[in-house]
């Protein structure tokens, strides 16, 4: 009797946490949410559409972001629309790689790469030996969801660029709801940055103020770009950084960014970040 | 003393020859012992052996099976509790939760899951009164101990289960705390170095402080649950049964910290407060977990059906380990530094041993002790 009512309880715990979770996503419906997870030093980016369609930027350098995931879909059913991996550095491939093994996608977005770490190897293995995976890579193209509008950037075939490191082939991806934009940068370096200006003026369709942007590589001094920043002129820069030893975030591109009245927020001290988009374009933090 | 020294003579001998091979290894042949050594997991990763090699292969498929169908931090949880392998680097989130909680001893195969399988085999067999029945759960608890990597822990309670089911066979009661020093000296005996293990130190601590604490930790905590029977819990049987089960997990684990607290403040340079309470809300899904997580990757290579079924069920104890303690994560000052120096360390043990022997009484066997002990 004791172990059919343990029995029945787990399931109704089950049955309970799953209707938490398909209530907590109603309510956020009709809403775009951007979500900065805390993952440490590393990027990882869930943005939500008003339909509840998942789009994942990077994953990480562990598997913090599939823990995220977990909260919002259930385990079960773990379907991700577009999965986009920046660029294959470890702080943002380790994640997806998990992600990849546990749940269906609808289109992984990746810059094919001649590296031969273990760890994009493992990537590579996985892509081809899942059932159904549609990819796309390095070609640039743009992707309507429930109103928002989405652009690939691949720096390479956008801008003509000739990649120095794996930096620079960081995917942009830009996010255009009304008159809400946002520009995701992975690890773009200086001279990426510069380049890509005229790219996503002209392609992503962004006049004025960037609502937010993802500040590239964590904040690094060497990841910056006046000219960039003066054009963008974005409201909000989100950093994704932990603790580490490269001296991120640099403390002067932090007051670059101030100066240039955009307000900062770091993962590191605020945790994971939500920025909630409502039907009117308004944004608010979480 | 004299009577202890006839009662105890069989001990004493092993001690002494423990205590000689001690100290020709340690203090004439290697500095090795001064280093932990990565023990049990070469002997799984021995590839060049075709057991070991199955074994092997057995944990990878197990834990690509684990990751596809659950999520972070869930499939770290099952795999540690099931298997031993211990993943928890890659959730650091969760793994900091398990410090400052002081729940992190509960993702890994220790000598309790060696004593549920112990027991599982005996009442499939109906008891161990034969000897092929006694082999029988041997091999069966060898095979497991081996699958979960054969770290100290295990090889501790494999040997008690295994004496303590030769002593059954031969209608002797054992005491539990001679039959767990026997089993420490036997481990020390062939490996010397297992002393300055991390590892070897808190299981046979716990076990010790488990065993010895317990009957007296009990009273205390007497009010909670079960021993206090009021006319409303006569009425409702149910209540006191979960009652007494948080009674039972909250003696063990005041119990089990009394002996283990200076060794985790030493190591780790802090100390969880409240852990003995977090410990009792939560470790009752562990034992659940473990033994649904077992059928479940059993299922695994059977029927995948059947697998996707349970993993439903089973993801419940899992998930509400980790809710429970995600909660209590953010109390403040849940933990806090503290390091105990070595001398501080050794005039605190001195004083609980006197205080045992001065206060410890000739008590019966708890529940607590059946659990823990094989």
């Amino acid at each position: 009797m004791l172990k059919l009512k343990l029995l029945v309880f787990l399931v109704l715990y089950v049955f309970l946490k799953f209707s938490y979770v398909e209530v907590k996503n109603f309510l956020h419906r009709g809403k775009v949410m951007l979500d900065f997870i805390n993952v440490g030093q590393g990027d990882s980016i869930l943005i939500t559409t008003p339909f509840g369609k998942k789009i994942l930027i990077d994953g990480g350098p562990n598997y913090d972001s599939d823990i995220f995931i977990d909260d919002r879909l259930p385990f079960f059913n773990c379907f991700i629309d577009y999965v986009v991996l920046t660029h294959p550095d470890a702080d943002h491939l380790t994640g997806v790689n998990r992600v990849l093994k546990r749940c269906k996608v609808g289109l992984l977005v990746f810059p094919e790469v001649a590296l031969e770490s273990k760890l994009y190897q493992d990537f590579i293995k996985t892509v081809k030996t899942a059932e159904g995976l549609d990819k796309q890579s390095n070609k640039s193209f743009s992707a309507v969801l429930d109103g928002a509008t989405f652009y690939f950037l691949f720096p390479s075939e956008s801008a003509n660029l000739e990649i120095k490191n794996t930096n620079d082939y960081s995917v942009f991806l830009c996010l255009d709801y009304g008159s809400f934009e946002a520009l995701f940068t992975g690890d773009a370096s200086t001279r990426v940055l510069k380049s890509m200006v005229p790219v996503i003026k002209d392609r992503c369709n962004i006049n004025g103020p960037l609502e937010v942007l993802k500040v590239p590589h964590h904040g690094s001094k060497y990841n910056y770009d006046e000219y960039f920043v003066d054009e963008l002129k974005p409201l909000t820069a989100v950093i994704s950084v932990g603790r580490n030893k490269f001296g991120h975030p640099d403390p002067q591109i932090i007051d670059k960014y101030l100066k240039n009245k955009a307000s900062v927020l770091r993962t590191d001290t605020s945790g994971t970040i939500s920025i909630v988009v409502h039907k009117d374009k308004s944004f608010k933090l979480n | 003393m004299y009577k202890f020294l006839i009662r105890n003579k069989v001990l004493i001998i092993v001690l002494f020859f423990v205590a000689v091979r001690f100290f020709h290894v340690c203090l004439y042949t290697s500095a090795a012992c001064i280093k932990e050594k990565n023990y049990g997991k070469a002997a799984a990763g021995d590839t060049a052996n075709p057991v070991f090699k199955y074994i092997e292969k057995f944990r990878n498929n197990s834990v690509q099976k684990v990751r596809k169908l659950y999520p972070s931090p869930h499939s770290e949880l099952l795999l540690g509790v099931v298997l031993g392998i211990d993943e928890l680097s890659t959730v650091p989130t969760f793994n900091d939760i398990l410090i400052a909680t002081g729940t992190i001893h509960v993702v890994v195969v220790s000598g309790y899951n060696i004593n549920l399988l112990f027991s599982f085999v005996k009442s499939v067999l109906g008891g161990i009164y034969t000897y092929k029945k006694f082999f029988t759960a041997v091999i069966a608890t060898l095979i497991y101990s081996v699958i979960a990597g054969f770290e100290p822990p295990v090889i501790r309670a494999w040997i008690m289960s295994s004496i303590s089911g030769l002593g059954m066979l031969y209608g002797r009661k054992l005491d539990p705390i001679m039959l767990l020093i026997f089993s420490g000296a036997i481990m020390l005996f062939f490996n010397p170095e297992l002393l300055f293990s991390l590892s070897f130190q808190l299981s046979f601590l716990a076990s010790l402080s488990l065993l010895m604490f317990s009957p007296m930790v009990k009273p205390v905590f007497a009010s909670v649950g079960g021993q206090t029977k009021s006319k409303k819990q006569a009425c409702r049987p149910q209540k006191a049964v979960s009652a007494s089960f948080f009674q039972e997990d909250l003696v063990s684990s005041f119990s089990a910290q009394i002996l283990v607290w200076p060794v985790i403040s030493g190591s780790f340079g802090r100390v969880s407060i409240f852990s003995p309470f977090i410990n009792a809300v939560v470790l009752w899904t562990i034992p659940l977990s473990t033994v649904l997580g077992a059928i479940f990757l059993l299922f695994a290579y059977i029927n995948q059906y059947l697998a996707v079924v349970l993993s439903l069920v089973l993801y419940a104890p899992l998930d509400i380990f980790i809710q429970v303690l995600r909660l209590f994560s953010n109390i403040p000052f849940l933990s806090i530094n503290f390091s105990l120096g070595t001398p501080a360390l050794l005039i605190y043990y001195s004083a609980v041993l006197v205080f045992y022997f001065l206060y410890a009484k000739p008590k019966s066997v708890t529940t607590a002790e059946r659990k823990y002990s094989a």
